[in-house]
C-alpha cells in the first residue's frame, strides 16, 4: 500500500469512527434521558446492597456474639448472589428499551429515512447499552466490594484478585443478558413483551431447568449453566451443571451471537 | 453520479401489493426539479405507500424508481441523504426535547447535519421551545419539528405527507409560505395530500391518484383547462334564463348560484357561447354577466374521479 493511499484512508477511517461514535452517543442520550428507567436501574443495582449491608451492620452492632461482621468472604458471596440477580433484571430493562425504543416511539422510521444503514443503527445500541448498564451495576459492586472489605472485621477480607474476578464475572453476566434482551426486543419490537419473556426465562425458567437432573447434558446449553461454570470458585459452590470451560465459553458465545444476528436481521428487514 | 435529468422522482411501472390488494398500481410518476408538486388523492388511494417505497421504508412489488437521479433501492442511501421527509404524522421520542430529537437524527446523518440544528429550529419557528420535552408539544408544534428535522439533510427534495394535518388556519397559512420559500430556494417539494384546496394553493404541478393509479398529471393550469368549459351567466330573469339554457343542446348542465347561473358546456366551442348569448338577448333578457368561470382543481378532480367511477 502506498503512502498516499494510507494518508487518504486515515481521515476516512476517522470519519467513519466519528460517525459511529455520534450514533452511540445518540443512543446513550435516549437512554440517559429516560429518568424512570435510570432511577429503576440504579435502585435495583445499588439500593439492595445498601440495605443489605445496613442490616448486616445493624444486627452485628446489636449482638456481635451472635451475628458476625457484615463483611468478609461469606457476606460477599451472599451479596454477589443478590447483586447478580438484580443486575440481570437491570440489563433486561435496559436491553429491552434499547431494542424496542425507536420502534415503539415511531422514530425508527425517521432514522431509516436518513439513509443510514440499519445495521449501523442496530450496532450502535450494544456499546450504548453497555455504557449505561455496566457503570450502574459497577456502582452496586463497588458497594459490595467496599462493604465486604471494610466491614470484614475478624473475618478474612476478600483478596483483590477475587474482587477483580467477581467484577469481571458480574460484568459478563450483565453484558450477555443485555445482548439477549436487546436481540429479543429488536426481533419482536415490544419492550413489555421482551421484559416478560426474558425475565421469565432468566429468572424463573433457567434456575428451575438447571435443577432438573433428568435433563442431563441438555442443561449445558442454558446460559445460566455456562455463566455458573465461570463463577469465581472461591465465592460460590460452583456450577450445578458440570461442564468444561471451553464448552461454557462456547455456550456463552452462542447466547451472544444468536440474539445479535437475529436482532440485526430483523432490524434490517422489517418495514419501517 | 447524481442524475442531471429534470426530474427528482421518476417511477416506472411502480407497483405494491399487499396480498390480493393492489395499493400502488403501475405508477408512472415524474416530479420536475424545483417545483412544488402535489400528489393528490382521496384517503386510501396509495399515496403514503408510494412515499414509503420511494424512501425505502417498504419494498416495491414491481417496477423501478429513481430518486434525485439515483436508482432506488440500489443507491438509496446516497439518494435519501439529500431528501428530507415527513411520512404520515411525524414521530419523536417524547421524553426528549425538540433539540435532542434533532440531535438523535443528526447523528445518523452527515457530520454537518449537527450544525444545521439551530437554523432548522429557527426556520420552523421553534427556537424558543426547542428545549422543552416533545410530550408537551401540540400536534402543530410536532409538525413544525418534523419540518425542522427534514431540513437537517439540507434537502434537494422534501417529501411531505399530509403535512398540514392538525394545523390551525394560521399555521396552515405559515406552512404554505414556508413551502413556497423552500421552492424559491431551488428545493423541490413533493406534497401528498387529500386536500384539493391545499394542493391548488401551494403546488405548481399535480398528479391525481385514485385506487393506486395515477389518473392524470401535469401543471394545475393545464389540468383545469383540460376540463369542460364552464361559464357564469347573470341575467335580469334567472328563471327564464335557466329554462332557455337547460333546453340548449350545447349545454350539459346549468345551475343557479349566488353569482348567477353556472353553465357547463358539452364542448369547448365559442359557437355555443355565441348562440347562448344570442338566445338570451332574443328572449328579452338583460345580460349582466357572461364570463368563463374559473375551474378549480376540485371540480376537475371530481370530474376525473366521477368519470372513473362511471367506467368502473
Amino acid at each position: 500500500m502506498s503512502t498516499t493511499t494510507i494518508t487518504a484512508e486515515l481521515p476516512r477511517a476517522r470519519t467513519r469512527g466519528n460517525r459511529r461514535l455520534r450514533l452511540i452517543s445518540a443512543e446513550l442520550l435516549k437512554l440517559r434521558k429516560r429518568r424512570a428507567l435510570m432511577i429503576s436501574a440504579l435502585a435495583l443495582a445499588v439500593v439492595p446492597m445498601i440495605i443489605g449491608y445496613t442490616v448486616l451492620l445493624s444486627i452485628h452492632a446489636a449482638n456481635p456474639s451472635k451475628h458476625g461482621p457484615a463483611g468478609g468472604l461469606e457476606n460477599l458471596s451472599g451479596s454477589m448472589d443478590i447483586l447478580a440477580q438484580f443486575s440481570i433484571i437491570t440489563a433486561i430493562l435496559v436491553g429491552a428499551t434499547l431494542g424496542a425504543g425507536d420502534l415503539g416511539s415511531g422514530v425508527f422510521r425517521e432514522l431509516v429515512v436518513t439513509g443510514r444503514s440499519r445495521l449501523a443503527l442496530f450496532a450502535a445500541r450494544v456499546p450504548a447499552g453497555l455504557a449505561v448498564v455496566l457503570p450502574i451495576v459497577g456502582a452496586g459492586f463497588a458497594i459490595t466490594a467496599t462493604g465486604s472489605t471494610v466491614f470484614a472485621g475478624s473475618l478474612g477480607a476478600p483478596s483483590a484478585t477475587l474482587l477483580l474476578e467477581s467484577a469481571a464475572w458480574l460484568g459478563l453476566v450483565t453484558a450477555v443478558t443485555l445482548v439477549l434482551a436487546l436481540g429479543v426486543s429488536s426481533t419482536i419490537g415490544s419492550r413489555g413483551i421482551t421484559i416478560g419473556i426474558v425475565l421469565g426465562w432468566q429468572i424463573v425458567a433457567v434456575p428451575v431447568l438447571l435443577e432438573i437432573r433428568a435433563l442431563g447434558s441438555l442443561r449445558e446449553g442454558l446460559l445460566g449453566a455456562a455463566t455458573g461454570r465461570l463463577e469465581p470458585a472461591a465465592l460460590f459452590d460452583g456450577s450445578t451443571v458440570p461442564m468444561s470451560l471451553p464448552a461454557a465459553a462456547l455456550v456463552i458465545a452462542v447466547w451472544i451471537v444468536v440474539p445479535l444476528v437475529v436482532g440485526a436481521w430483523r432490524t434490517c428487514t422489517r418495514d419501517a | 453520479m447524481r442524475g442531471t435529468s429534470g426530474f427528482v422522482v421518476e417511477t416506472s411501472g411502480l407497483t405494491k401489493r399487499f396480498g390480493e390488494r393492489v395499493a400502488v398500481d403501475n405508477v408512472e410518476l415524474r416530479v420536475p426539479r424545483g417545483s412544488a408538486f402535489g400528489y393528490l388523492g382521496p384517503n386510501g388511494a396509495g399515496k403514503t405507500t408510494l412515499i414509503r417505497m420511494l424512501l425505502g421504508l417498504t419494498k416495491a412489488t414491481g417496477g423501478t424508481m429513481r430518486l434525485l437521479g439515483r436508482p432506488v433501492p440500489d443507491e438509496r442511501a446516497a439518494a435519501v441523504a439529500r431528501v428530507g421527509a415527513i411520512v404520515e404524522e411525524p414521530r419523536f421520542h417524547r421524553h426528549l426535547t425538540g433539540r435532542e430529537n434533532l440531535t438523535v437524527i443528526a447523528a445518523a446523518r452527515e457530520p454537518e447535519a449537527h450544525d444545521r440544528i439551530d437554523g432548522a429550529l429557527a426556520r420552523a419557528g421553534l427556537s424558543e421551545r426547542a428545549d422543552e420535552r416533545v410530550k408537551r408539544y401540540s400536534l402543530g408544534m410536532r409538525q413544525r419539528l418534523g419540518v425542522a428535522r427534514s431540513l437537517l439533510a439540507d434537502p434537494e427534495l422534501l417529501i411531505l405527507d399530509e403535512p398540514t394535518n392538525g394545523l390551525d388556519p394560521a399555521g396552515i397559512h405559515e406552512f404554505r409560505d414556508m413551502i413556497r420559500g423552500f421552492v424559491a430556494e431551488g428545493r423541490t417539494v413533493l406534497l401528498s395530500s387529500h386536500l384539493l384546496d391545499e394542493v391548488e394553493k401551494i403546488c405548481d404541478e399535480v398528479a391525481i391518484v385514485d385506487r393506486g393509479q395515477v389518473v392524470v398529471q401535469g401543471s394545475i393550469a393545464d389540468l383545469a383547462a383540460g376540463g369542460k368549459q364552464t361559464i357564469l351567466i347573470a341575467t335580469s330573469d334567472e328563471e327564464r334564463a335557466l329554462t332557455i339554457l337547460s333546453e340548449h343542446r350545447g349545454v350539459e348542465s346549468a345551475a343557479a348560484e349566488s353569482m348567477g347561473i353556472r353553465v357547463t358546456l358539452r364542448a369547448n366551442s365559442g359557437e355555443a357561447q355565441d348562440d347562448i348569448s344570442r338566445r338570451l338577448v332574443l328572449a328579452g333578457l338583460a345580460i349582466r354577466r357572461f364570463e368563463p368561470a374559473r375551474v378549480s382543481l376540485e371540480q376537475r378532480f371530481l370530474e376525473i374521479t366521477s368519470r372513473l367511477e362511471e367506467a368502473a
